[in-house]
């Protein structure tokens, strides 16, 4: 399986192999997941039907985010396979499970076969959510030495993990303000 | 290029392509066709801000697009919803936009049967008042502002300043009128005289479109058309609105009307800008314009007004007169 991305600039996964071919995987990777990025706000932009300028911010703030999220789901993956004592196949595996992400581009013309064919439509967006991860398995198996399921359960940890970290962000504050009488806050504010 | 290459790129441009479509159309026509599973009883539109003659068929910024509202209106229609609500919030616009506005609202009770409710909110003066009257039913918080029903034509004139800077001005032009309402000179008589024609008769129309969408007549209008600016329960008192209640009354109302038991599916078709959007809603200061306006009304927030935001009103204001060099009557 390879990503149109990888196909267009004449790259492939050997991403051990070092000196340019790396960092023109690099690049290829950085375009694709920025285009994926752009593609979803250009979709969210039309179902809030908001202007040019919603389409900017919203396109900055998707970027801005999804390379957040990118980067969360990169070390997670990379955590939790060295927890379990997986080993990667390639020196940069980070790279490689993130291609797997490909399949959102597809986002663009599933969505607007809705407005024709409904059915087929939303057929052909869930087929891609199901592909998407599928295809985020696919390259986890080419990034790390892990069996199906051993890759299954990274990327559903990862997703358990997302989620507590998100909590734990919002509680630490609050633990911070109340182990600390408020900073002397709460005092005056009674 | 190989074939695979070129394959991939295809594949590339149509998701881009398609995405930008997805875009451009909104989502207008995924609802009509989920429309067969649930229709919409009552159209949202919103007319936040000053009402203008936008050619942006993707909403204005700073104000309500009249292109857009018509589109909206047109969108409404083409749904076959039961009803209209009109959510307005505007100190008033340019004559012709408003009117336009209004004249859609007018053709849509006449050609079809969608009831049209306003709601109307801090403010609908003038402009938009006018396009509130287009309305089977008007309802107003008691503490709302409306009215201000006129047209006005403001001047400056500048020369005094520009002769203390030494800076001279002139014109060439083909006619004696065609620098009317410069800045840069005294009106003259006949200027004048020009000028109130225009707003006179603005003015009558806007007189004639109150009558025919509120069913009052124009002896018992004109008293209270004089630009004076009413409270929502001042205004219920002299028959400018229906009832008195917020947005919730005014959905309640509109399902009444329709005679829908409970609460009516309803679907917002304003083209939305960032900042009416959830942007603006999450980032107040983007709305700062329009809500220093309405601010001056209310003296306990007068305070909160920083000096910069009432300077930058009155420049929009002045700058508003001048779109594309043209002195322009507003409603406002």
């Amino acid at each position: 399986m390879r990503n149109p991305f990888s196909t267009l600039w004449g790259v492939d996964l050997a991403f051990g192999q070092p000196g340019e071919h790396v960092q023109r995987n690099t690049l290829t990777l950085l375009f694709m997941i920025s285009f994926s990025l752009v593609i979803l706000a250009l979709n969210a932009a039309g179902q809030l039907r908001w202007g040019l300028m919603g389409l900017v911010g919203l396109t900055f703030l998707f970027l801005l985010l999804g390379w957040v999220g990118f980067y969360w789901y990169a070390a997670s993956i990379h955590f939790l396979t060295q927890i379990v004592g997986i080993e990667p196949r390639r020196s940069q595996p980070w790279l490689t499970s993130l291609q797997g992400a490909w399949p959102l581009i597809l986002l663009g013309p599933s969505v607007a076969a809705q407005k024709g064919w409904l059915g087929f439509g939303r057929l052909f967006t869930l087929s891609v959510l199901i592909g998407t991860v599928v295809s985020l398995l696919w390259f986890l198996r080419q990034a790390y030495s892990a069996n199906w399921l051993q890759t299954f359960l990274c990327l559903g940890l990862t997703g358990v993990l997302s989620g507590l970290a998100l909590l734990g962000l919002l509680v630490w504050p609050v633990m911070l303000f109340l182990g600390t009488k408020g900073f002397g806050l709460a005092l005056s504010m009674v | 290029m190989r074939v695979d290459r070129l394959i991939a790129l295809t594949l590339i441009v149509i998701c881009l392509v398609a995405a930008l479509g997805n875009w451009l159309t909104g989502s207008s026509s995924l609802q009509k066709s989920e429309r067969g599973k649930s229709a919409v009883d009552v159209a949202l539109i919103d007319i936040y801000g000053s009402i203008s003659d936008s050619a942006s068929p993707f909403g204005s910024s700073g104000g309500a697009s009249a292109n857009a509202l018509l589109d909206a209106i047109g969108a409404a229609r083409k749904d076959k919803v039961k009803a209209i609500l009109l959510r307005i919030n505007s100190p008033g616009g340019t004559a012709a936009a408003a009117q336009s506005v209004y004249h859609e609202l007018m053709r849509t009770r006449e050609e079809t049967d969608i009831k049209i409710v306003a709601s109307l909110g801090d403010l609908a003066a003038s402009g938009g008042y006018y396009i509130a009257s287009a309305a089977h039913h008007i309802v107003a918080n008691p503490a709302t502002l409306t009215g201000s029903i006129g047209v006005i034509v403001q001047t400056q004139n500048v020369a005094l300043l520009l002769d203390k800077l030494g800076i001279q001005s002139g014109s060439i032009q083909s006619g004696r009128f065609k620098d009317i309402l410069s800045p840069f000179r005294s009106s003259t008589e006949d200027d004048r005289k020009i000028v109130q024609g225009i707003v006179s008769d603005s003015y009558e129309q806007f007189l004639g479109d109150i009558v025919k969408g509120r069913g009052i007549s124009l002896t018992e209008l004109r008293p209270l058309a004089d630009g004076r600016i009413y409270t929502g329960a001042q205004a219920k008192a002299v028959k400018l609105v229906d009832s008195l209640g917020n947005y919730r009354d005014a959905l309640q109302k509109t399902a009444e009307l329709i005679r829908v038991k409970g609460e009516p599916t309803l679907r917002n078709y304003s083209a939305r800008s960032l900042s009416g959007s959830l942007l603006g809603r999450l980032f107040p200061f983007l709305n700062s314009a329009q809500t220093s306006f309405s601010a001056q009304f209310f003296g306990q927030s007068m305070s909160q007004v920083s000096l910069s935001d009432a300077a930058l009103g009155e420049l929009d204001n002045f700058a508003a007169q001048y779109r594309n060099k043209v002195p322009m009557a507003l409603m406002e």
